[in-house]
C-alpha cells in the first residue's frame, strides 16, 4: 500500500510557484530520498503533506486519509524533523519532550530515554543554553519519540557533526527495520546516496525524474580537475567527458563513464596536480538538463 | 488539556505580577481618599480654575467625585489602563506564542486540530481574566469599604468591577485576534501598548469633543463609570455591542486560523 500518494498537487503562493502537479507515490517501508536545490519546492511538498499549508490544486493522502481533512489522524503517526528547530522559553529538554509526548496516548519515557543516551543528550539541560547541534538533537528525539510509522525530514543533518549524522542515520535504519517509512528531503547528494532506496528529483516546482538509488548511482559523475605543463588540446576529450573548460595548463571537465579508462588516459600525461571531487547535485542538475 | 495547562503555566509569573500591581494599585489608591476628602472644600475650589474640558477629559465628576465609590471611579481609569494592557498582551502572548517563538510547526504536526489548539488557548486566557477580576474586585471591595463615609450600593460597585472584566474581554479578544492573523511578531508589549495607549487618546478626544460616535470605536467608553453607579446596572446597548465585538473577533480567529497557511520561518 502506498503510504505517501500525491496527485497534480499544486501550490501557489500568490502568483508565486511553489510545486506544479507533483505526483508521488511513496511505498510501505521505503527510504524515499526527495533531493533539488534550494527553492525547487522539498520544503512546500512537505508542508502540502502535513497540512501546514493548503494546496492551490490536486491532493494528497497519507495511511490512505486526506491530508487536508484527517491531519489530526495522520498526524497520530508522523514524526517530522524541520531543518531549523525552534522551541519554546525557558524549558529544560526533558519538560520540550514530556510536551510533545503528552499529544500522543501512549507512554514514551522508554524511547525518548534510549534515544537520549545514543544521542549523547542531556535531558535536564535548559533548551536556551543549548548549542545548535544539541538543539538538533532534540529536534530528533522529538521526532521519534512516539515510534511513528511514518517519518518525515526537511534537510535534517545540518549541525550535526558526522558521528553524530551516522548514529542519526543509524537510528533511521533501525526504524525503517522496524517498519517505518522515511521521507527525506536534502539537497546533499552522499546523505541521500548513503539512506535512500528510491529518490524523486525536483526542480523549479517540478517532479523531473523518480529512480533507485542503484539506477542513479549507474549516472553518477565524477567532477576531474587536471593541472599539466602544456595546455591540453581539446581532442583529448571524448565522449564520457562533458562541461570542460580548459584554461591555459587547467582542464575541468565532468566524467561519466568507466573510472579505469579515465585513469588509463591520465596516466599518459605529465600531471602537475589532480582534483576529483563528486559534483555537487546543482551541476548534476546542469547535467540532467543538458541531456534532455 | 495538555496545551491548556501549558498555556496556563507559561502565562502564570507574568500575570501574577500583573495582578499584584492591580490590586495594590486599586488598595492603596483607595488610602488617599480620606485626605482628599478632608480636603474637599480645598479641593473644588482649585478644580473649578480647570477649563471644563480639561475636567471632563480626566473624567471627574464634581457631585460624584467626593464619595468614597466616585473616587474609585476616578482611580479605575488608571487600573483601566493596567488591565487593557494585562489583557491584550495576555491575549497577543497567548495566540501568538508559536508565531512568535517559530513553534507553530511544533504544534501544527502534533494530532490535534488547529481549532482545539486555539480553544484551549482562549480557555486558559479567559481563566487568567476571571481569576484577575475576582482578585482585583474583592482587594478593591477591601479598599473602598475601609475608607467610605457611607455606605453605598455593591450591586453598583460590582457592575462598575463587571465593566472593568468586560474592557479585558475585549482587549484580550484582540489580542487573539492579532495573534492569529500576524505574519510576523518579534516582541508583544510595543504592540500591545501602541494599541492600549491609541485607544486610551481616542477615549480623552471623545470626552472633549463630545462626538456620540467614537464611543463605539473607544472601548474605554463603553461604560460610564458614573451613570453605573447612578443606575446600578450597565448600558444594555454597549453590553450588546461589547459580545458582538468579542464574539466577531474570537469567530474571525478560529475561522482563520484553521484556514491559515503555515509559513516557513
Amino acid at each position: 500500500m502506498a503510504i505517501i500518494e500525491t496527485k497534480k498537487l499544486t501550490k501557489y503562493y500568490g502568483k508565486s510557484r511553489g510545486i506544479i502537479d507533483v505526483d508521488l507515490s511513496i511505498e510501505e517501508g521505503e527510504i524515499f530520498g526527495f533531493i533539488g536545490p534550494n527553492g525547487a519546492g522539498k520544503s512546500t511538498t512537505i508542508r502540502l503533506l502535513l497540512s501546514l499549508i493548503k494546496p492551490s490544486s490536486g491532493n494528497a493522502t497519507i495511511f490512505g486519509l486526506d491530508c487536508q481533512r484527517d491531519y489530526q489522524e495522520i498526524h497520530k503517526d508522523i514524526g517530522y524533523l524541520p531543518s531549523e528547530v525552534f522551541y519554546y522559553d525557558n524549558m529544560k529538554v526533558k519538560d520540550l519532550l514530556n510536551y510533545s509526548a503528552s499529544f500522543f496516548k501512549k507512554d514514551c519515557t522508554a524511547k525518548i530515554k534510549e534515544l537520549a543516551t545514543r544521542l549523547d543528550l542531556d535531558l535536564n539541560m535548559k533548551i536556551d543554553n543549548l548549542s545548535y547541534g544539541n538543539k538538533k538533537k532534540v529536534g530528533i528525539v522529538q521526532g521519534l519519540l512516539h515510534s511513528p510509522k511514518l517519518i518525515i525530514l526537511d534537510e535534517p543533518t545540518g549541525g550535526l557533526d558526522p558521528l553524530m549524522q551516522q548514529t542519526f542515520f543509524d537510528i533511521l535504519k533501525e526504524e525503517n527495520e522496524r517498519g517505518a517509512t522515511v521521507l527525506f528531503s536534502s539537497h546533499i547528494l552522499s546523505e541521500v546516496q548513503k539512506l535512500c532506496h528510491r529518490v524523486a528529483i525536483i526542480k523549479e516546482g517540478k517532479i523531473v525524474r523518480i529512480d533507485t538509488m542503484s539506477s542513479l548511482k549507474e549516472n553518477t559523475y565524477l567532477k576531474v580537475s587536471i593541472d599539466t605543463l602544456e595546455p591540453l588540446s581539446e581532442s583529448f576529450m571524448d565522449e564520457n567527458m562533458m562541461n570542460y573548460s580548459i584554461v591555459d595548463g587547467n582542464t575541468s571537465f565532468l566524467y561519466n563513464g568507466n573510472v579505469n579508462d579515465l585513469m588509463q588516459k591520465l596516466s599518459q600525461l605529465n600531471l602537475l596536480r589532480i582534483n576529483l571531487t563528486e559534483p555537487d547535485l546543482e551541476e548534476i542538475f546542469m547535467h540532467y538538463y543538458e541531456k534532455e | 488539556m495538555n496545551i491548556f495547562f501549558f498555556e496556563l503555566k507559561s502565562n502564570l509569573k507574568s500575570n501574577l505580577v500583573w495582578i499584584l500591581v492591580l490590586c495594590s494599585v486599586s488598595y492603596f489608591f483607595m488610602l488617599i481618599y480620606p485626605a482628599f476628602y478632608q480636603n474637599s472644600a480645598d479641593l473644588i475650589e482649585v478644580i473649578n480654575r480647570y477649563p471644563k474640558e480639561v475636567l471632563v477629559a480626566f473624567g471627574l465628576d464634581m457631585d460624584q467625585f467626593f464619595s468614597a465609590i466616585g473616587f474609585y471611579c476616578f482611580v479605575l481609569m488608571y487600573i483601566e489602563l493596567i488591565a487593557s494592557m494585562q489583557a491584550i498582551m495576555l491575549g497577543l502572548g497567548t495566540s501568538g506564542r508559536e508565531l512568535r517563538l517559530r513553534t507553530t510547526e511544533f504544534i501544527i504536526t502534533k494530532p490535534v486540530k488547529r481549532t482545539t489548539i486555539l480553544l484551549a488557548k482562549v480557555l486558559s486566557i479567559l481563566v487568567i481574566l476571571v481569576v484577575t477580576n475576582l482578585l482585583l474586585t474583592l482587594t478593591s471591595y477591601l479598599g473602598v469599604s475601609s475608607v467610605t463615609l457611607a455606605p453605598f450600593s455593591t450591586q453598583s460597585f460590582l457592575m462598575v468591577c463587571l465593566s472593568t472584566f468586560y474592557l479585558q474581554l475585549i482587549f484580550a479578544s484582540l489580542g487573539i485576534l492579532l495573534g492569529v492573523t500576524f505574519r510576523k511578531l518579534r516582541s508583544i508589549a510595543p504592540v500591545s501598548l501602541g494599541i492600549v495607549f491609541g485607544f486610551f487618546v481616542v477615549n480623552m478626544l471623545k470626552a472633549i469633543f463630545d462626538d456620540p460616535w467614537i464611543r463605539y470605536f473607544s472601548p474605554f467608553q463603553f461604560f460610564d463609570k458614573y451613570s453605573i453607579v447612578l443606575l446600578g446596572s450597565l448600558e444594555l446597548e454597549f453590553v450588546l455591542w461589547g459580545i458582538a465585538i468579542i464574539v466577531g473577533m474570537i469567530v474571525f480567529s478560529f475561522v482563520y486560523f484553521d484556514r491559515k497557511d503555515i509559513h516557513a520561518v
